[in-house]
């Protein structure tokens, strides 16, 4: 069975055009600069170059439709939900305005259901949205933009030392291998009559069933690393630093969108940390 | 390291709905990947098992292509991290009952709080083939979860009472189970705006229960073979 890596080259894309060290850096920044508000008026912005990116990454919409819809979906039902219940925004706010109460024409147990429809419960809506929106955009793009291949010396790039950034390359190597160790694993516990996709049993029991497929697996693979051991050993790995068949270059684009990405940190840090940012519901209404 | 982190990408791939859909069960959803960052980190140290559980996670991710969870990462990271403890307490026997006091109070603060929250929907249950997507009541299987999976690694510890090795692993697996899960949840409320009880109920207890549940049946299975293959290699 084959590992589908969502990445591909894609010409002419805004995210791929930076090294991915930069990336990750801006990446990292915009993350913390996002969270550090709550007025939806400051998060716009974040939103809107979030589906900039989206749109200029020229990945394609069959591609990513699936998880787009389910994380964007999610966000959306997430703040509904907090809308309709007032959950969540009772910390931020401490008083509601009322815009308009719907009530029920019934009552359970001397209870009627009503809703509230208020301006704080609506702006902290909005603004979860966005604020979740702009995040999740960012992030379910990374795999979808970012070399698996580079990921060792990208990370190796960031600081982390060889016997890491090594781990990581050797993890993404690792992975079609073992998915087929898996399958192989599948293919022969059914041909004894192991039904995965007919468990049976209560919980505890299904637990247990997974025993055949989980101890030969990964014990394979521990036995297998003993070769792969030998091998770092006798190239001795470990010694000096390391040498990479894949060079990264930091071009002025990649510097600036580092420097762009640090100044927005420290000055979302900056407002935040003088009272701005924080959570706003517009007093006309 | 890159072995137990590429073996719980790979199995967080298979049971991640994408390629096997492992039933769930009253509205308990099968992750059984949460195993490997526990075992590794027992086996081969904390250093090792919070690679495991970051780097599989995030690869795992990238792999089904529901973008990455950073917080949800490092919640996994910590899981191996904290399995990995034991090897720095000389005495493993003790350091297990004192892991299993800290996690039956942990336990009952949890389930506690459910019991007076039980109207939380279940965040962390999906169904789309029946329009479910974390919206339902979180059902009483899926609360008191985490308090089923707790007896499950007491009664692993006290059947094991003289195989220190399994004990030892599903106690500390426990402990970091409820840590790093608890943290990934606790950092919802940062990043997503939940409340704590949203972050506790909706989140905490389906998610860390089953992970017990887990840890309590599949990590000994692991245990055991890994001692047999030790002492078969010599090494």
């Amino acid at each position: 069975m084959l590992i589908p890596w969502r990445y591909r080259k894609r010409e002419r894309s805004f995210i791929q055009s930076f090294d991915p060290r930069a990336w990750l850096i801006f990446y990292v920044c915009f993350l913390f600069s996002t969270l550090t508000f709550w007025d939806v008026r400051y998060l716009i912005p974040f939103l809107a170059f979030a589906v900039f990116t989206l749109i200029s990454s020229r990945i394609q919409w069959r591609e990513i439709r699936r998880s787009f819809l389910f994380i964007v979906g999610f966000v959306f039902f997430f703040s509904i939900m907090t809308f309709l219940t007032g959950r969540g925004g009772v910390e931020v706010y401490a008083e509601e305005h009322l815009i308009r109460r719907f009530e029920a024409s019934f009552s359970i147990l001397g209870w009627t259901p009503a809703l509230d429809i208020t301006v704080e419960r609506i702006f902290f809506a909005l603004s979860q949205f966005t604020r979740v929106a702009s995040m999740a955009i960012m992030t379910v793009l990374i795999p979808f933009s970012l070399n698996p291949a580079l990921y060792g010396v990208t990370f190796k790039g960031l600081g982390l030392n060889d016997k890491f950034a090594y781990a990581m390359d050797l993890t993404m190597r690792f992975i079609p291998t073992f998915a087929r160790d898996f399958q192989l694993t599948v293919d022969a516990q059914r041909a004894r009559g192991y039904e995965l996709e007919h468990f049976s049993g209560g919980l505890i029991e299904q637990v247990r069933k997974m025993g055949p497929i989980f101890v030969p697996v990964v014990i394979h693979a521990i036995i297998g690393s003993e070769d792969i051991i030998d091998a770092m050993d006798l190239r001795a790995f470990g010694i000096g630093p390391r040498t990479w068949i894949d060079v990264l270059e930091r071009k002025t684009r990649d510097r600036i969108l580092i420097w762009v990405g640090v100044i927005l940190l420290v000055g979302s840090l900056a407002l935040g940390f003088t009272g701005y940012g924080m959570f706003w519901a517009p007093t006309a209404l | 390291m890159a072995i137990g982190a590429a073996l719980y990408a790979v199995f967080s791939w298979f049971f991640n709905a994408t390629v096997f859909v492992v039933p769930s069960l009253s509205q308990v959803a099968l992750r059984p990947a949460v195993a490997i960052p526990m075992f590794f980190g027992y086996a081969f140290g904390p250093v090792v098992g919070f690679f495991t559980g970051i780097v599989g996670n995030t690869f795992g991710d990238a792999i089904s292509g529901f973008g990455l969870s950073p917080q949800w990462s490092v919640g996994n990271g910590l899981i191996g991290f904290i399995a990995g403890l034991p090897a720095l307490f000389s005495d493993r026997k003790r350091s297990a009952n004192a892991v299993l006091w800290i996690g039956g109070v942990l336990t009952a603060l949890a389930t506690v709080l459910y019991f007076m929250n039980s109207s939380e929907t279940n965040m962390m249950f999906f169904d789309p083939a029946r329009d479910v997507y974390g919206d339902q009541p979180i059902a009483l299987t899926a609360g008191i979860s985490v308090l089923i999976g707790f007896i499950l690694v007491l009664a692993v510890r006290f059947g094991f009472g003289k195989n220190v090795d399994v004990a030892a692993a599903v106690t500390w697996g426990m402990l970091g189970n409820l840590i790093g899960i608890g943290y990934a949840a606790l950092s919802d409320i940062w990043i997503n705006g939940y409340s704590f009880v949203t972050a506790i109920v909706g989140e905490f207890l389906p998610a860390a229960g089953p992970n017990l549940i887990f840890a309590a049946i599949l990590v000994p299975l692991l245990v055991v073979a890994y001692a047999a293959v030790q002492k078969q290699s010599g090494r």
